[in-house]
């Protein structure tokens, strides 16, 4: 781990933000940034993101019921969320759905931030390296089982 | 994942009424340990298997940061969980990294976040804990698979 440039989505509809977000990180991670979740949704068709950060309060769609759409088509990502205090029971109402893995007061801070997300990315690597090696290791045990089998028969 | 298992959780602060409010807000859903002393903290970790370790930043001998840091070598393992007053990370930022510490939480602590945050830590520690295992495992079916693959060849 730490070799790897962790792919993170910002969302936000304030321009702004998204500039002082890239500002701030692109040195460090490869980051997307997108106005809506319209644009949010193309970047992950193409895409492929570790972290996905959005801001709660947005015109069309919070950023909550933009992370429950996209939980079916990209389970992965660690979805996470930016709010203020007033929000917290609607946040903690989605983390225990599944919704949202953490979520961040506003405004954020750099190194509080930063640190989140490598928090998160190893839980993301964790997660994904858990499964890979469980195939691997089934896998290899079908092998073993199957040839110890043949050599019973012979 | 593993909500079967149950959650070893140390929670270290000097004041005893905020070691009861813990337990009472935490006993059904996880194993509590309480210690009112870094002294204390460490005895229990010699003797119980802890997943996550909770402590209070302000105490009068130790500081939370100074018995986190001072438990590393011996107790790498556990998630290490900071409750601390200040608003501003900047000025503490320094000492999570010293204590490795995964989380920190602003006192007074909600009960339901602290849950999640226990939560979350412990899905970490799980994980790292079960790759470490898969991948032994592995290793040894690679070279049992090896040694069945080079006794065929050469029976």
């Amino acid at each position: 781990m730490g070799e790897q440039k962790i792919n993170i989505l910002y969302v936000d509809d304030e321009v702004h933000n998204l500039n002082a977000f890239k500002a701030s990180f692109r040195r460090i991670f490869n980051v997307y940034t997108a106005e809506s979740a319209e644009v949010a949704l193309g970047i992950l068709s193409v895409e492929s993101i570790n972290i996905i950060i959005t801001d709660q309060r947005m015109p069309v769609m919070t950023g909550i019921e933009f992370l429950e759409s996209i939980l079916l088509d990209y389970p992965d990502p660690i979805r996470m969320l930016l709010t203020g205090y007033s929000d917290i029971n609607a946040v903690i109402d989605a983390i225990n759905k599944g919704q949202v893995y953490l979520y961040i007061t506003k405004p954020w801070q750099e190194d509080e931030l930063r640190i989140n997300i490598e928090r998160a990315f190893e839980v993301f690597s964790l997660r994904k390296e858990n499964k890979e090696l469980t195939e691997k290791l089934l896998m290899i045990n079908q092998q073993l089982e199957f040839m110890l089998r043949q050599k019973l028969i012979s | 994942m593993t909500e079967q298992e149950f959650i070893n959780v140390l929670y270290v602060d000097d004041e005893v009424h905020n070691l009861n409010s813990f337990k009472a807000g935490f006993r059904r859903k996880f194993n509590v340990f309480t210690a009112e002393s870094a002294i204390e903290g460490r005895k229990i970790l010699e003797t119980e298997d802890i997943h996550i370790i909770i402590t209070d930043q302000r105490m009068p001998v130790t500081t939370g940061i100074e018995f986190l840091e001072s438990i590393i070598p011996d107790f790498p393992d556990p998630i290490r969980i900071l409750l601390t007053g200040y608003a501003d990370i900047t000025a503490v930022i320094d000492a999570i990294n010293r204590g490795k510490v995964y989380r920190y939480l602003q006192k007074p602590w909600m009960e339901e976040e602290l849950r999640i945050n226990i939560e979350k830590s412990y899905e970490v520690y799980a994980l790292r804990k079960a790759n470490k295992q898969l991948t032994e495992d592995l290793i040894v079916a690679n070279k049992e698979l090896e040694a069945l693959l080079k006794q065929n060849l050469h029976p």
